[in-house]
């Protein structure tokens, strides 16, 4: 990843190291920090293998630094890379499910009970990200929050159906046909049916 | 004291012959000030949770007092003044009346709590202008986008100062920008001090509130405070780093 990251900033412009690490950091919004030495390391292994190269700019009293910039096979590489198509990865939460697996097995935990708090915690990141959906369309931070609530909301879908499946209680009547309501994935919320046309 | 507070609320539904048990015992408070949502899935009784609230049906069994007036309890007529003077309502379909201008939809809860017409006026221009409707006084709902209707609907709530702001999916018809911009008009008045009920299905809307309640099958089962908004500069390092 950060690989390509140095890569694809390169081919904006050449860049000295720490000018590199800036903005890789920026990139994402200050939230992923990197080790200095990690973008140097990885610089040293790019240039070995013919990506980029670098060359020694003068500083008035400071040491020369190394200024790094793509070579044509770099430019190549990352192309490649942008074109391919990303392997979904599997975001179910393998970790959670198996806790509800275990506490229905061992009786140890409710099961119910951690569905609930699991819901808890992905509504406080929902929470936490929404306001960065007040900026503009285009910023790439409220971008990234918005793939974030995507998968938040997903989870959240999910938990409903674990709880369907694992919260006793309220199996009276009426159930039957609710159920397959709620099994449908995400039904529109029907308009309000028995409404005054005003409400005063 | 709560300004709102259910005991044990049930509220069945019968027809053609088949019980629908909507509510099964809700006991809510709500304290002045707070801004909570009720979230759970289609079905689960959160319209008619907001109905009895505002007097729009009445239980089954159980109570409902709001601003300490036991509405349970009360004839038609009675609820019908308390929907008037207590209880502000938003709606999905925003309900607005066709053939009424803009300013007469917000006036009308306002003459009819009889009130005088130019303190009535006043007040409409004053939420109007902070609605951002100032010119659509003269317009008709038909010629209005989704968002600024729910916005008029928003006036006519709030025109008589209700005690309770209820919002039944208020940005259910909206698009995501128009969803956005009623739901930080309810966080403002909020912070001005409003108490709000809001129900939906959807997280993202929830989230606007400080407390959510999460609802199944016509119970509460379990319920949050949410943060003041704040930096999302955390959530987003810890969520990339997982993800
Ligand atoms: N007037 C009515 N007559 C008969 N059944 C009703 C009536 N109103 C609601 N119900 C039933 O009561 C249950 C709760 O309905 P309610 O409208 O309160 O759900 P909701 O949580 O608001 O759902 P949605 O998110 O779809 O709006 C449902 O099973 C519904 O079909
Ligand atoms: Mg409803």
């Amino acid at each position: 990843m950060l690989t390509y990251a140095l890569l694809g900033l390169l081919a904006e412009r050449p860049r000295h190291g720490y000018d590199l690490k800036k903005a890789f950091e920026a990139m994402l919004g200050g939230t992923w920090q990197v080790n200095i030495g990690q973008i140097y390391s990885t610089l040293a292994r790019l240039e070995r293998d013919g990506l980029v190269v670098s060359h020694k700019q003068p500083q008035e009293l400071l040491p020369d630094r190394k200024v790094y910039a793509l070579t044509d096979q770099g430019r190549q590489a990352l192309q490649t890379w942008l074109a391919q198509a990303q392997i979904p990865p599997a975001r179910l939460k393998v970790d959670f499910f198996l806790k509800l697996l275990l506490a229905r097995r061992s009786g140890l935990a409710d099961g119910c009970a951690l569905i609930w708090q699991q819901r808890q915690t992905l509504m406080q990141s929902i929470a936490e990200l929404t306001p960065l959906l007040q900026r503009p369309r285009d910023d790439e931070h409220r971008l990234l929050a918005e793939g974030l609530l995507f998968h938040l909301e997903a989870d959240l879908k999910w938990l409903e159906r674990c709880e369907e499946a694992f919260c006793v209680g309220s199996k009276e009547q009426g159930q039957e046909a609710r159920s397959d309501r709620v099994a449908s994935s995400d039904p529109p919320p029907r308009p309000d049916r028995h409404l005054p046309t005003t409400n005063y | 004291m709560p300004i709102i507070e259910t005991h044990n609320l049930h509220k069945v539904y019968r027809s053609n012959g088949a019980a629908v048990h909507a509510l099964r015992g809700v006991d809510l408070q709500v304290e002045p000030g707070e801004f909570v949502a009720v979230m759970g899935p289609s079905g689960c009784g959160k319209s008619t949770l907001l109905h009895l609230l505002a007097g729009l049906d009445l239980p089954t069994e159980g109570e409902v007092f709001v601003d300490g007036h036991p509405v349970h309890a009360l004839s038609e007529s009675r609820r019908a003044v308390l929907r008037r003077r207590t209880v502000g309502f938003v709606f999905q379909a925003f309900n607005l009346i066709p053939n009424l201008t803009v300013a007469d939809n917000v006036d009308l809860p306002g003459l009819l709590a009889g009130r005088a017409p130019v303190d009535v006026a006043r007040e409409r221009d004053r939420l109007l202008e902070r609605l951002g409707l100032a010119d659509k006084k003269t317009t008709f709902p038909g010629q209005l986008s989704g968002g600024e209707q729910q916005r008029v609907a928003l006036a006519r709530a709030l025109i008589n100062h209700p005690t309770v702001l209820l919002a039944d999916e208020p940005t259910g018809n909206l698009d995501t920008r128009s969803g956005t911009e009623v739901l930080n008009l309810l966080r403002q008045f909020h912070q001005e001090g409003q108490t709000i009920v809001l129900v939906t299905h959807a997280p993202k809307v929830a989230s606007f509130a400080r407390r959510v309640v999460f609802m199944r099958d016509g119970r509460f089962v379990s319920e949050m405070a949410l943060p003041e908004p704040g930096d999302a500069s955390r959530i987003l390092a810890e969520l990339l780093s997982i993800a």
